[in-house]
């Protein structure tokens, strides 16, 4: 009685049914919200995050899982084993062969931040990233390596398949094997040309490099008998997937360079950074954000459906793992992983992302750094998409001592199987290196193109870049058409503006 | 430059507890010596910090509230990962509370780091008219599970500061952290060179 008392002063109770399109449903939460996010990636939590701080809305976040992330999930030995196992509990022998469940923090997709991208300029807006700093930090990546099937090509020898680190500097692009002189040079001229350019849209020379593919920008300063220094720039460096970047402006091209350039800068030994004990440490910090503003998190959650009224999103129903039946919760807008969504919702897939997690007992063949991304550029295996293969190790803190995570990934050609996908990045680690491993194949999805009419938002998938500049590009065009604003004009008031604000408000609602 | 032969500690400790069981107004007393029956929505940084003098060194904690997550049971990991002290509160006047204090004392010593200190701290004890749990039940679960056991409330104060104090003297100077790696250089923070 008196505990009721002394908490009589805290928020309205919320009430105890909800009625949504004339049925009557039992509370979710509040009740009552600006936006319910359904998931917890990094685009969910990034999204709820912001609409909390910087535009004071009431968010309600679900989850049927047991922690944050998502397909940004790091998950431990024991949770990693099961969500590939439909469940099952883990035999002893992993436990033997790899060491303690606490040691690992196992990334479901490969991703590192380039140090000067779009996520640092939103970690750092909204102040997120002190909360990192402050728990975990930012460790910088030991290398970037790049495959070839020539490796040591000379006059004597035909060359053999392997890796060489990427330079990182020009000193080191001058010494590096994977370019003849005649290369380096032009090389040089290319990039002078680059760092010429005030803005991506301009050439140094005036070229409108809006109007100019980067095909026909490279064919200014490479050799047209040269299929190498095309790939080297534009998937070494620029780090395009595939070769579509060719025919498109070459202000993309120029940008992505730049902001090679600017990351390396940073970090000298890679363009990335990454964020200790896991990617998970991302979307937890953002609904650290969103939550410290009044949002409300609500994990082991299953979301049973969306609730319309007139054609448009009214409430989401929910069953949280402690209820008895499903409970609602109003709300005009969703925010939903593509997962949720019934897949008339979803649009079309754009093709499947496959990714195989290796825990190793030694780093991929040529590695001799202790933390790495290798680049397979499609031209040398035949394909159309680069592999990729991400290398971590105990000291990100996501695996035991001597032990390493290797993860593959590519966007899949039909190739039969993921191995088949993936070959000539497995094949840089030695088979019996290889402890476990784990195999996905998940569909690609784009986020909603424009403000769905019934106001439920997609936040897409994943795709196979190494990198979380495309991840951004989804959340700025989110965050534009639910509010207008770029991300360029979002900011956040500091806790000072904020509470002012606050005050303000509070005298308002008096008067 | 007297301060300057003064160790200086960094530790980072989260408080964990039911909902209303008055974390956050025990941060609030603590940090700004203020009680208001409704500060939720007044916090809005994830953490804040405050600094107590030893004898011999000065500890500055960094007190990590848990921003409401615990209401579903929700916690981030990164809330409680390299923690070097947390403080676990229930009410005195909820005995439900006192039980999951000790699902919480459970969880962290299942998850955080080895050898983190734990406080366990029954709050509101103004209300000790209408109190539900008693001094000795705690005093006998503290004693078992290796945590130190106070009485605290937030309203009147009366011991707060000794909470934080005994939370300070506990932890292990040895292990001061070091100020972590920061590849994000955003003016801000004082030049932290990375590894
Ligand atoms: C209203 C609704 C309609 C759906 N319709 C379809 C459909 O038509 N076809 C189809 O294939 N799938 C549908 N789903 C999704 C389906 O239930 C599976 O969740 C999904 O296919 C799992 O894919 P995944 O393993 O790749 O996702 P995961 O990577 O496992 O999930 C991504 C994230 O979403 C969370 N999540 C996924 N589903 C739910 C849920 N139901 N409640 C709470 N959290 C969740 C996960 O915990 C994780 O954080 C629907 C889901 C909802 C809520
Ligand atoms: N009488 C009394 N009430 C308190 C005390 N501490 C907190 N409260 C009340 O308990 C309620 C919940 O407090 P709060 O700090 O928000 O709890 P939290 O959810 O654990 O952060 C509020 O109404 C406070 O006024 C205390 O020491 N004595
Ligand atoms: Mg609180």
């Amino acid at each position: 009685m008196a505990a009721a008392a002394a908490a009589s002063s805290g928020p309205a109770e919320p009430p105890a049914s909800v009625t949504i399109d004339g049925k009557e449903y039992p509370t979710l939460a509040d009740g009552e919200y600006d936006y319910i996010v359904l998931g917890t990636g990094l685009k969910e939590c990034i999204l709820a995050g912001m609409l909390a701080a910087a535009r004071h809305k009431k968010v309600l976040v679900l989850d049927q899982s047991a922690s944050y992330g998502g397909t940004c999930a790091s998950p431990n030995l024991t949770d990693l084993f099961k969500r590939f196992n439909d469940g099952a509990e883990p035999p002893k022998g992993l436990f033997e062969a790899l060491g303690r469940d606490r040691d690992y923090n196992v990334d479901l997709i490969p991703k590192f931040m380039m140090a000067e991208g779009a996520l640092k300029d939103v970690l750092v807006k909204t102040r997120v990233h002190t909360s990192i700093q402050a728990t975990a930090g930012f460790a910088g990546i030991g290398g970037c390596y790049v495959f070839s099937k020539t490796l040591g090509k000379g006059w004597f020898s035909a060359g053999a398949a392997g890796v060489e680190k990427l330079p990182a500097t020009p000193s080191e692009a001058m010494s590096s094997p994977l370019l003849s002189m005649a290369q380096k040079l032009s090389l040089r001229s290319f990039l002078v040309f680059v760092n010429g350019c005030e803005t991506p849209q301009r050439g140094p020379d005036g070229t409108d490099l809006t109007k100019t593919t980067s095909r026909q920008l490279y064919a200014k300063f490479f050799s047209s008998s040269d299929a190498d220094l095309p790939q080297f720039v534009g998937h070494g460096m620029a780090l395009f997937p595939s070769d579509e970047y060719l025919d498109r402006p070459a202000s993309n091209l120029v940008a992505a360079i730049q902001l090679y350039r600017d990351s390396i800068e940073r970090v000298k030994t890679s363009p990335f950074i990454y964020p200790m004990y896991g990617l998970s440490t991302l979307p937890e910090a953002f609904s650290r954000l969103c939550a410290v503003q009044g949002g409300v998190f609500m994990l082991r959650t299953a979301v049973k459906g969306l609730l319309y009224e007139d054609g448009k999103v009214a409430g989401v129903l929910a069953q949280p793992e402690f209820a008895d039946e499903p409970q609602a919760a109003r709300a005009s807008v969703v925010v939903a992983d593509a997962n949720f969504l019934p897949a008339e919702k979803r649009g079309k897939s754009l093709g499947d992302v496959v990714r195989a997690i290796c825990l190793t007992s030694a780093p991929p063949r040529g590695v001799k750094t202790s933390s790495a991304q290798i680049i397979v550029p499609q031209a040398q295996v035949g394909r159309r998409n680069d592999i990729y293969m991400s290398m971590l190790g105990e000291k990100q803190m996501v695996c035991a001592k001597g032990k390493y995570v290797c993860i593959a990934s590519t966007t899949a050609e039909g190739k039969g199987s993921l191995d088949a996908e993936l070959k000539p990045a497995l094949d840089l680690l030695e088979g019996d290196s290889v402890i476990a491993k784990f195999d996905s194949t998940a569909p690609l999805y784009a986020p909603s193109k424009d403000a769905p009419e019934d106001n439920v938002y997609s936040t897409g998938s994943y795709d196979a870049t190494t990198h979380f500049e495309s991840v951004m590009r989804d959340v700025a065009h989110l965050w534009n058409l639910m509010t207008g604003e770029t991300l360029k004009d979002f900011s956040v008031p500091s806790p000072e503006e904020a509470a002012a604000a606050a005050a303000a408000a509070a005298e308002s609602a008096d008067a | 430059m007297a301060s300057s032969s003064r160790a200086m500690y960094h530790f980072k400790v989260v408080l964990l507890g039911n909902s209303g069981v008055g974390k956050s107004c025990l941060v609030n007393r603590f940090v700004k010596d203020t009680f208001s029956p409704d500060i939720e929505s007044t916090i809005g940084a994830a953490f804040l910090t405050q600094t107590i003098a030893l004898e011999t060194e000065t500890v500055k904690f960094e007190i990590w509230d848990t921003a409401g997550q615990e209401r579903y049971r929700s916690l981030a990991p990164m809330y409680y990962r390299g923690a070097q002290a947390a403080v676990v509160v229930f009410s005195l006047v909820d005995a439900e509370s006192f039980a999951g204090a000790k699902a919480w004392v459970n969880e962290l010593q299942k998850h955080g780091g080895s050898d983190i200190v734990i406080a366990l701290a029954g709050n509101k004890s103004d209300l000790s008219h209408v109190r539900k749990v008693d001094r000795d039940t705690a005093i006998e679960y503290a004693r078992a599970t290796g945590c130190f056991y106070l009485e605290t409330s937030a309203k009147t104060a009366v011991g707060v500061n000794e909470l934080f104090q005994q939370v300070a003297r506990r932890v292990p100077k040895t292990a001061a952290p070091p100020r972590r790696a920061d590849m994000l250089d955003t003016g801000d923070s004082s030049s932290g060179k990375c590894c």
